[in-house]
């Protein structure tokens, strides 16, 4: 009874064996599962078996998988990767992020950087990724191990880095066949067999011959060969590779002392949108933005974009960003320094575009005009008028970006000097990972402190500006718009109107980015099937504050921020978010039209009624399943379990909740940190800030069949997008005899990455029933979001893997 | 497979298109259900690509892969033969003693004593001459069973080059390296030809037509394996340098398609991707609108990447009275269907055609206006390399290190940004439209007429033929070829039994022996032949060497990619290869104790296992018995089999096998 009890307490785990389970965790960038079910039951000619032997075996016909596992948000690796191994919502959102108020660039899949600048200074421990997943308090699924309890091949979250596993490829290069060597040097250098094997020969010594309980593996194989070749024979050959390596990895398992006690999981970060018959084609939204119709930006990206004549942009793994300086610039000619805009196209079937601060455009053009000497006075008394009148209407704006942005500096400065003591003291005893730490901290808290300064500084003068004694010809422009930053959001209204330049009358000639965007029309558009508009919709969060008299007005008022969808002028969609009491969150999706802003922060709309056309098409959308009436679906607000099952089906899969999540400010990871001082309460509104800063003003969905890479376009496939293909992941389990996953289980309740990390930790035994246990709460583990996949468990006995296992060690 | 909608001629009506259309359209639809692998004796469709194999006397077989399209400009067959292949099957039904020999591309010949005149002269870019006549049986383009040889042939030559002829005269060097790199170059041409049919077969049939789908990967292999890498490389690493290459290859048609489209669009003209048989694009063409040109619609135009003129400013375009297109256009005059409601009729003017399988750039192959300027950007690497060569002497750069930096820092800021200058040969591009042409039902035959005249003021080659005549070539070889096999006095089969008769040689001769009658051979200019006597032994001996060879392949690929036989390989086929093992591996000489070994490993059947272990000790070598001297000090594996593995090597030493390196020390240490 007790037994039972137990049993349904804890589904991973059976009673009775001891606690010391081993995760393995085989992750593969982009592996889609239509393309496992395509290949799943088809036999190879060659030798009778199925095509995939390794993975029907294994999963199919030994574990369990989930027919409709959905990447939460972006269907991009940056953000899903971190959304997987934490178990918590996006704090990182996508691949690469802009902080507006210093234009720093995040590019978190650098893993050459990291290396790079982990070689060249002594003050880089962790990789990137890991070092906003700390400060946001966010442990990831390794660190329920100890250090020596783990094994992690390269990746986006690395704690430090073992030379010695560094020169494993290396002494493997050297220690091969002298033919093989010839053939390397005739044939060219193979990266992925000479590195990706090396890892893989390590990762199967230790599951075989060691006792890490966590070992981890990156593979990127999938996504990297198909992004170039939509070729159907490349994808089976690349597949079968996956498969032979889960085979390779599975017997190792089974010779392994733990094999009872091994949870193997494969999982996948987001799907892949390819079509053999059709190639994904290429809008350069980079080169675009370059021109006036654009507003002629200077552009920050974070690798050169594609030039007119360039085949592909120079690979510099080295650096973190490039700016493209447009020569067609209205006013900043030659001053690439003040860049306009930013771009993030990674994943390529979408980009987010960060647009310099309105406001900070329009004082900038003006300041420009009044100081031009052959202005007449009437002229001039009227634009530096406008120039008055535009700082004081953007006051309380700066002056909300300052609230106690001074006092959170002061404390980084203060943490700094802390740290960089406690660095001093311990520096000579401590191992090295506590001092590279230590320094990274002292380094991240100056460069975070010292960047924020300038923006200060900048808003504290801006603020100051007063029209009594202003003179235009004896302040310093760069000091009130500091270069190299991109001041506050831009709201709807600024988007709508986006000022670019200043019109000889003194009005600004604007762009109504999402009009134009969303009317961008290609002339060659040579494949059927494909829509010559290459942007499907547009995202943008709106704050609660802009639009609250207008969403009262038509009986939506939820007292929160919601998200804009922009189709076309006709055709724009609200995402509204409903917090119940106990805590419940409800989103409701609400079609609109004619979003426009009459003045200066106010948003007005007309609520539409449902038709075709609409962002996210669920209106015509024949895989849209609900219980009972659609429209009466639509018309209400519903739980996110309530929208997957909905939409778990449709052409845009899991887009309300992801969106959601997607667009939805992370203040709650920070309010919830428990802090020991003042300092660090600051430290962490700080960091709280510098996430909020790079929300980009426009995400920018692309059709299908479309890709905004700028830096050499994908014609194989894509990523990156809402669409079903691009969002279904892969993810299947498979456990020893201890291990209570269930055999041959097909799950086809939707779930999404929130739900990957509680299920694996339940598997493992590492949570109780779905609690933290103390261990995990010590390591600073915080409740999971995501709800465990249960279906994959159950307390059958496993035979079939003891027969396994008895055939592997039959004494 | 697409086109632009609403293309049509101004002057042709076109229902052949339109049934050209239907046809590749159900053939198409054909691809999908294509059945691979054709048997023994039969002929099976597979799409547009077809292989059909016919017995030919003196045991073999022709698979020859068709392409089924209706008569074309240049040639009334409906089956268009693009690539033969001579299955040496030593008179029986077994496929386990079948060879692949010889490999034709019907359009590839001989080149006639004028061509060869006219490629020996330095510095002469141009192809004068076609062969008109085909008067012998066509030369195969490579021979599968020996695929090191046309490396080896190679590597000789140049030593020879350097060592005899360099040293002669500077003419005669001259002579001789222009002739053989001419040849070389159009050898190399027809090779890229028979990879793209390789490649489309692979796309549209996926398996193999000759058994197996690694076969078309060993024939890709050897279709790479036509120079120095040859002779150097493994079988395998060919294999793997052919499937790199078929990636590489269908990436860099993707980019450039897609580059090329997105500078069309930024540069107003129409983007026209030319479909292959098969559907897969490897060219485009570009055009202007005709409307456009005259109302003036713009005047800026960007030729760092396309490599043209300006058309927007160009007078010869106000004037064109050459071909042109009618199409219907919108509003925003974007091409339509014809009819389509608010559309107009305009016309298009052909621009240029690039090859988009080409690395790095869409590499231009027709200048519709200039037909001199896809040759110039060809000539001006072979200008320098020939003026190195020739003019400096340092054509071997890795003795001139100077050079050879220059060389390679000139050719990657070249390469790197696509500069269409000093770019790689566009002679495989060159001979890839044509076969595309020689295919294609699509275009409209006055088109189509216009870029093959065009195309050929491309080549820099002398010895390669125009469109029309390999057509011609290609069909003439091809029914010489049948006419051939079908004679008593066969060439080809002769060209067979002599190379059986070879194999043959090497079961009852030593290398000594060997090399002596390959030396005599080739004093007597071919006149001594070594035959060896006939027996039934010796047959049989030569029979159970091509069997083994097949063993050896399959054991070979199953030990490469198995990680447990038991779920991943067709066991009773290794079963049977390690028995025959077992059976011959004593009197047969065989290469497959690494794959053993490593089988026995992997596999988790006890049975088979043991049976593995039965087929190490059947082999006379020492690799065999030091494999089974490891099995046996394993402490990791099962005592019965470390058990069975020690008697087995302790009764072949006792035997009086020879053993040496690690063997006898096991065996002794399991003695004692």
């Amino acid at each position: 009874m007790c037994l039972v009890t137990l049993l349904a307490a804890s589904p991973g785990a059976i009673g009775g064996f001891p606690a010391k389970k081993r995760m393995v965790v085989l992750r593969f960038d982009g592996l889609p599962p239509y393309l496992i079910d395509e290949y799943i039951d088809q036999t190879d000619p060659a030798t009778g078996k199925p095509s995939l032997p390794w993975i029907k075996h294994i999963f199919y016909e030994r574990g369990a998988r989930l027919n409709r596992f959905f990447t939460r948000g972006l269907s991009v690796s940056g953000s899903s990767w971190t959304s997987l191994m934490s178990g918590q919502d996006l704090v990182i959102k996508s691949n690469v992020e802009f902080d507006r108020a210093t234009a720093r660039v995040e590019d978190y899949l650098n893993i050459v950087r990291y290396y790079y600048e982990y070689t060249r200074k002594q003050s880089k421990w962790e990789s990137r990724a890991v070092e906003v997943l700390d400060e946001a308090g966010i442990p990831l699924a390794a660190d329920a191990y100890d250090q020596q309890q783990r094994y992690i091949a390269a990746s986006m979250f690395q704690r430090g880095i073992q030379w010695g596993e560094l020169l494993i490829p290396l002494k493997a290069k050297f220690t091969t066949q002298p033919r093989d060597l010839v053939g390397d040097f005739l044939l060219g250098f193979d990266w992925h067999e000479y590195y990706l094997g090396a890892w893989e020969r390590k990762m199967i010594a230790k599951i075989e011959h060691s006792d890490e309980l966590y070992i981890d593996y990156y593979n990127p194989i999938f996504d990297e060969t198909l992004h170039g070749d939509r070729s159907r024979e490349t994808a089976r050959r690349v597949l079968k590779e996956v498969d032979l390596f889960i085979g390779r990895v599975y017997t190792a398992i089974l010779r392994s002392p733990l094999a009872n006690d091994t949870v193997l999981a494969v999982v996948s970060d987001h799907g892949f949108n390819r079509d053999e018959s059709k190639y994904s084609q290429g809008f350069n939204l980079g080169r675009y933005l370059l021109t006036k119709e654009f507003g002629a930006h200077h552009l920050l990206t974070k690798r050169y974009i594609l030039s007119a004549y360039a085949y592909k942009t120079t690979f510099t793994p080295f650096a973190s960003e490039a700016t493209t300086e447009s020569s067609q610039s209205y006013y900043l000619k030659g001053q690439k320094e003040y860049v306009t805009a930013a771009l993030d196209y990674d994943g390529n079937e979408r980009a987010a575009l960060l647009l310099r601060n309105a406001g900070w455009n329009r004082l900038h053009m003006l300041w420009l005009a009044l100081r031009r000497s052959q202005l007449g006075p009437d002229v001039r008394a009227t634009l530096a008028a406008e120039f008055f009148d535009i700082a004081e209407a953007e006051k309380p704006v700066w002056r909300e970006e300052l609230r106690g942005l001074d006092e959170e500096i002061a404390a980084l400065s203060r943490k700094a000097e802390e740290k960089r003591s406690e660095l001093n003291r311990v520096r000579k005893k401590a191992p090295v990972p506590v001092w590279r730490k230590l320094k990274a901290e002292v380094e991240n808290f100056e460069l975070y402190a010292n960047s924020y300064r300038r923006y200060s500084r900048a808003l504290h003068l801006l603020l100051g500006i007063q029209r009594q004694d202003f003179d235009f010809t004896k302040m310093r422009i760069e000091d009130f718009i500091p270069p190299h930053s991109l001041g506050p959001r831009n709201s709807a209204g600024d988007l709508l109107a986006y000022p670019v330049a200043l019109n000889p009358d003194g009005s600004f000639l604007t762009i109504d980015y999402p009009e134009l965007l969303a009317s961008q029309k290609v002339r060659n558009n040579v494949q059927p099937g494909i829509s010559p508009q290459p942007v499907d919709f547009m995202a943008h969060r709106l704050p609660y504050a802009e639009i609250a008299g207008s969403l009262s007005a038509a009986g939506l008022d939820t007292a929160q921020d919601l998200v804009w969808l922009y189709g076309d002028r006709r055709h724009q969609a609200f995402l509204l978010l409903e917090l119940s009491p106990d805590g419940t969150r409800r989103l409701r999706y609400v079609p609109v039209r004619n979003v426009h802003s009459p003045k200066a922060g106010e948003v007005t709309f007309e609520v539409a009624s449902f038709e075709e056309g609409f962002p996210l098409h669920l209106w015509e959308d024949t895989g849209f399943v609900v219980n009972g009436s659609w429209l009466q679906f639509l018309e209400n607000f519903h739980t996110e379990a309530e929208w997957r099952q909905a939409l778990a089906s449709t052409r845009y899969a899991l887009s309300v909740t992801g969106l959601y999540a997607l667009l939805e400010r992370p203040d709650r990871y920070y309010e919830t940190f428990k802090t020991p001082s003042e300092d660090d309460r600051l430290v962490e509104r700080f960091y709280n800030r510098s996430r909020n800063h790079t929300e980009p003003d426009l995400h920018i969905l692309a059709s299908d069949g479309w890709n905004f890479d700028v830096k050499g376009f994908n014609p194989g496939g894509n990523h990156g997008s809402l669409f079903q293909k691009s969002l279904r992941s892969t993810l299947m389990f498979w456990g020893g005899d201890h291990i209570n996953i269930a055999r041959g289980k097909a799950v086809d309740e939707p779930y999404d990455t929130l739900s990957f990390l509680p299920t694996l930790f339940e598997a493992a035994g590492l949570l109780n029933g779905g609690r933290l246990t103390p261990s995990l709460i010590k390591r600073g583990f915080r409740p999971f979001p995501g709800s465990i996949v249960r279906e994959v468990f159950n307390n059958a006995p496993n035979e079939a893997a003891k027969k396994e296992l008895r055939q592997a060690h039959p004494h | 497979m697409h086109t632009i909608a609403g293309l049509r001629s101004c002057r042709f009506a076109v229902p052949l298109q339109v049934s050209c259309a239907v046809i590749l359209m159900g053939l198409a639809g054909m691809m999908g259900l294509a059945g691979g692998a054709t048997a023994r004796g039969q002929s099976g469709p597979t799409g547009a690509l077809r292989a059909d194999v016919k017995p030919v006397r003196d045991g073999a077989e022709l698979i020859t892969l068709f392409a089924d399209v209706p008569a074309t400009t240049f040639s009334e067959r409906r089956s268009v033969p693009v690539m033969v292949v001579l299955r040496d099957t030593l008179r029986d039904q077994d496929p386990e003693n079948d060879v692949l020999r010889y490999l034709w591309v019907p359009s590839f010949t001989r080149p006639t004593v004028s061509q060869r005149a006219l490629a020996a002269i330095p510095f002469f870019y141009a192809r004068v001459l076609s062969r008109t006549r085909v008067t012998d049986v066509p030369p195969p383009l490579l021979d599968l069973s020996k695929p090191r040889n046309a490396g080896v042939a190679r590597i000789s030559w140049w030593v020879v080059q350097r060592s005899l002829l360099d040293s002669i005269s500077m003419p005669v060097m001259a002579l001789s390296r222009t002739s053989t790199a001419n040849y070389y170059n159009y050898k190399g041409s027809q090779l890229s030809s028979a990879v793209m049919i390789l490649n489309l077969y692979r796309q549209t049939a996926g398996a193999s037509p000759f058994g197996g789908d690694s076969d078309l990967s060993a024939i890709g292999g050897s279709l790479y394996g036509q120079n120095v890498k040859g002779a150097v490389l493994s079988s395998e690493q060919l294999e793997k340098q052919y499937e790199r290459e078929f990636h590489r290859a269908n990436t860099t048609v993707g980019i450039n398609w897609d580059i090329l489209r997105q500078r069309a669009e930024e540069e107003g003209l129409i983007f026209e991707p030319i479909p292959s048989l098969t559907g897969e694009p490897f060219h485009a063409v570009l055009w202007i609108l005709k409307s456009e040109l005259a109302n003036k619609t713009r005047t800026e135009f960007n030729s760092r990447f396309l490599n043209i003129a300006n058309p927007w400013t160009d007078v010869r375009l106000r004037s064109w009275k050459q071909y042109t297109k009618c199409v219907w256009v919108d509003s925003d005059r974007r091409l339509v269907a014809e009819g389509t409601a608010g559309a107009r009729e305009d016309e298009l003017i052909p621009l240029a055609l690039y090859a988009l399988d080409f690395p790095k750039i869409p590499a231009l192959l027709v200048d519709f206006r200039d037909t001199s300027n896809p040759k110039k950007r060809e000539m001006s690497r072979l200008v320098l390399n020939d003026l190195a060569r020739y003019a400096a002497d340092i054509s071997f750069s890795f003795t001139n290190p100077g050079y050879f930096i220059a060389r390679r820092t000139y050719d990657y800021l070249t390469s790197k940004k696509g500069i269409d200058f000093n770019q790689q040969s566009r002679e495989p591009a060159y001979a890839r439209l044509k076969t595309v042409l020689m295919l294609d039902c699509l275009l409209d035959p006055k088109f189509k007429t216009l870029i093959a005249k065009d195309l050929e003021k491309l080549t820099t080659d002398p010895l390669q033929n125009d469109v029309a005549a390999e057509t011609n070539i290609a069909a003439a070889q091809y029914d010489w070829l049948i006419r051939d096999l079908e004679s008593p006095e066969s060439k080809t089969l002769s060209r067979l039994n002599r190379d059986r008769n070879h194999e043959r040689r090497a079961l009852v001769h030593g290398r000594a022996s060997r090399f002596f009658f390959q030396f005599a051979r080739l004093m007597s200019f071919g006149r001594y032949d070594h035959r060896e006597q006939f027996s039934t032994e010796l047959e049989h001996r030569y029979e159970l060497a091509r069997r083994m060879r097949y063993h050896e392949r399959v054991l070979r690929l199953a030990a490469a990619s198995s990680v447990d036989p038991e779920v991943d390989q067709d066991v009773e086929k290794l079963r049977r290869s390690v028995e025959f093992v077992v059976e011959h591996g004593a009197t047969t000489k065989a290469n497959v104790s690494p794959s053993i070994e490593k089988i026995f490993l992997r596999s988790r059947n006890e049975e088979f296992r043991r049976q593995c272990l039965m087929g190490l000790s059947a082999i006379r070598d020492d690799r065999a018995k030091r494999a089974l001297a490891r099995i046996a000090s394993n402490q990791r594996e099962n005592p019965a089999l470390r058990e069975m593995s020690g008697n087995l090597l302790v009764a072949a030493t006792r035997s009086a096998q020879e053993i040496r390196g690690k063997g006898p020390a096991a065996t002794t240490q399991l003695s004692q």
